[in-house]
């Protein structure tokens, strides 16, 4: 495998607090206005309110796109993501594992966090024929960012997300939906930025 | 227990599309005895005292059904499991003039069931009963190396201004004009995404524009397209003929160094619709040469000037966009319009209740007006151009509803 190459695009240029490349650009998917019910799970509400025919959000890790669709990757990955990131923003250090579920891709990833840093070991696997695309992936060093770095990617998505749900009225319909908003809420006040890409006074 | 095959449905009580919590209720979720842990990550549910597997669907959603011994399935008074080979094949063959048959395999799609002859004997020993679609399309759980694709998601452009309006070529032009674009734009080839940035890539992006004529006007060709920018350098080979189009590629550089998962035997070949390739390109166009025509942009060298004119002429050319930016989508249609037409409808009932209302109270308290049908006889006119401007005034009312949702 080649050496990543040098890009004067590279959004982490000249941004030493970053020391390893994970990034994420959201899509701009049009949110359907339409009847959700009470009886829905994120997912359903997810499929309900986007189209598999729009874009979709993009994960960079190591400058690798990993491509995350709103009907299935996000919404089949939001509920144990939330969690997630909840637990890194209430606990100062801790540890856990993480199974990251794509089309083409599953990705183990064991993530530690102290210090206000956070480092994520990920193996990855790809279903045929994208075994070589997980090759690659796993070619890649260990992630290590500030928590706030790794917390102010999400920022964008989730807002987003929170958005649509409100848009929809989804938000204070059932008991799971609301738990997966507070869990994004918190995410969201955990950092004053926003992504490296969207953040200006970077 | 017997099932029963509803052709494009489901099997007895078990319905494609069901969730699967409402799938283990039907079937006792405490005879489950195994799932397993599919290639996409979506575990199927087995009964196998039941004999009977239910895969699902990357939504979570029931999308085929499996029975082995001891299940009885019968479709039409035909039972299928245990049934003999030739026979079952020969019955399948008329009710399906294009069912899929090997030596220990057999598929209607037409009728939604797929079989599998026993390895020793000659009898019939798997059925699968699948949702029309769920082994073709991304519902269900495709084979990627059935699967070619070739997508473009064009990257959001901020607000373009520069006093400079004349440029030496093109390249100068995106490197100026895009500098602020911090999203990146992605080429999903065969599901592997590559990304590219306007002011480093958008040249190259450009210069497709003589190929995609070519493509648009002639039958048939070949050609094979060099291309490198900052981000990107490959080789595509690309022939076209008729309705198709085939592009086999050498990635020789990509960002983050992955080209050889796109040159992979699997990956490195896209075939596709002539139309559905030239429509992925069209936003692309539309995004540069607007930027180009705001800022009034003019070139020294000729051939940018050439491509970008080209470019131009294509974008009125090439029929419909990219599959994220198509305008009209199904779901759009049926998601929004019934809600609107319940409004509608309510406000429909509650006009007439209040003019029932109005019409009997009067009849009723109103002395001499003792004929019921005194206000249509003496105003019927009015009634009538009322009526006639309530449902204009309504029609126009959910055309514009429908063209803002759009």
């Amino acid at each position: 495998m080649n050496e990543p190459q040098a890009d004067k695009n590279d959004p982490f240029k000249g941004q030493s607090n970053l020391r390893s490349k994970f990034y994420i650009q959201p899509g701009h998917p049009k949110v359907i206005r339409t009847a959700v019910d009470s009886s829905d799970t994120i997912a359903d509400v997810f499929q309900k309110i986007f189209s598999e025919n729009d874009e979709s959000m993009y994960m960079f890790w190591s400058d690798i796109p990993i491509r995350f669709h709103y009907t299935f990757e996000f919404c089949m990955n939001l509920e144990r993501l939330s969690t997630l990131l909840d637990k890194i923003c209430k606990n100062p250090e801790g540890q856990e594992q993480f199974v990251l579920l794509t089309d083409a891709l599953v990705g183990n990833w064991s993530v530690n966090w102290g210090n206000n840093e956070i480092a994520i070991d990920a193996s990855w696997k790809g279903r045929p024929p994208f075994e070589g695309y997980a090759s690659a992936l796993n070619g890649t060093e260990t992630l290590k960012c500030s928590k706030d770095d790794f917390m102010a990617e999400w920022k964008l998505p989730f807002i987003q997300v929170m958005n649509a749900l409100d848009d929809v009225k989804a938000i204070g319909m059932n008991k799971d939906i609301d738990e997966i908003i507070q869990k994004m809420g918190s995410v969201l006040q955990a950092t004053d930025h926003y992504g490296v890409q969207y953040d200006k006074k970077r | 227990m017997k099932w029963i095959i509803e052709k494009n449905r489901g099997v007895g009580p078990v319905h494609f599309g069901m969730k699967r919590e409402e799938i283990r209720q039907i079937l006792k979720a405490s005879q489950l005895t195994d799932g397993e842990l599919s290639k996409a990550g979506v575990s199927d549910d087995i009964y196998f005292g039941e004999g009977i597997r239910i895969r699902y669907t990357k939504y979570n959603k029931c999308g085929a059904i499996e029975f082995v011994s001891p299940a009885f399935v019968s479709i039409e008074g035909k039972e299928l499991l245990n049934s003999d080979w030739d026979e079952t094949v020969e019955w399948f063959s008329k009710m399906d003039n294009e069912v899929y048959c090997t030596d220990d395999q057999l598929v209607s799609y037409k009728t939604g069931i797929a079989a599998e002859r026993n390895q020793t004997e000659d009898y019939l020993d798997k059925i699968t009963v699948f949702e029309p679609d769920f082994f073709l399309v991304r519902k269900g759980l495709p084979n990627p190396l059935q699967q070619q694709s070739f997508h473009i998601q064009c990257p959001y452009v901020e607000n373009i201004e520069s006093t400079k309006k004349l440029f030496r070529t093109s390249e100068d032009a995106f490197k100026t004009l895009f500098a602020p674009t911090t999203e990146w734009g992605i080429i999903l080839w065969n599901a592997i995404p590559v990304k590219f940035s306007y002011s480093e890539d958008g040249a190259v992006l450009l210069s497709m524009a003589p190929l995609l004529d070519r493509i648009l006007s002639e039958a048939s060709g070949k050609e094979e397209f060099n291309q490198q920018s900052e981000n990107l350098e490959f080789t595509w080979s690309i022939s076209w003929t008729g309705e198709n189009i085939e592009l086999i590629s050498e990635w020789k550089r990509v960002h983050g160094g992955y080209q050889q998962v796109l040159n992979s035997e699997a990956l490195r070949k896209v075939v596709l619709l002539k139309k559905d390739f030239l429509a992925e390109w069209k936003m692309v166009l539309v995004q540069i040469c607007t930027a180009f025509e705001n800022q009034h942009v003019e070139f020294e060298g000729e051939q940018s000037n050439r491509d970008f004119l080209q470019a131009e002429d294509l974008i009125l050319r090439i029929d419909g966009v990219g599959k994220w930016y198509k305008l009209t989508q199904p779901n759009l249609e049926s998601s929004i319009l019934p809600e609107r037409e319940k409004s509608i409808k309510k406000i429909l009932l509650g006009l007439l209740i209040i003019t029932v209302s109005f019409v009997t109270i009067y009849w009723l308290f109103g002395g001499e007006k003792s004929d019921p049908f005194w206000l249509v006889k003496e105003y019927w006119i009015w009634l009538v151009s009322g009526i006639i401007i309530a449902f204009g005034g309504l029609s126009i009312f959910s055309f514009f509803v429908r063209k803002k949702m759009r």
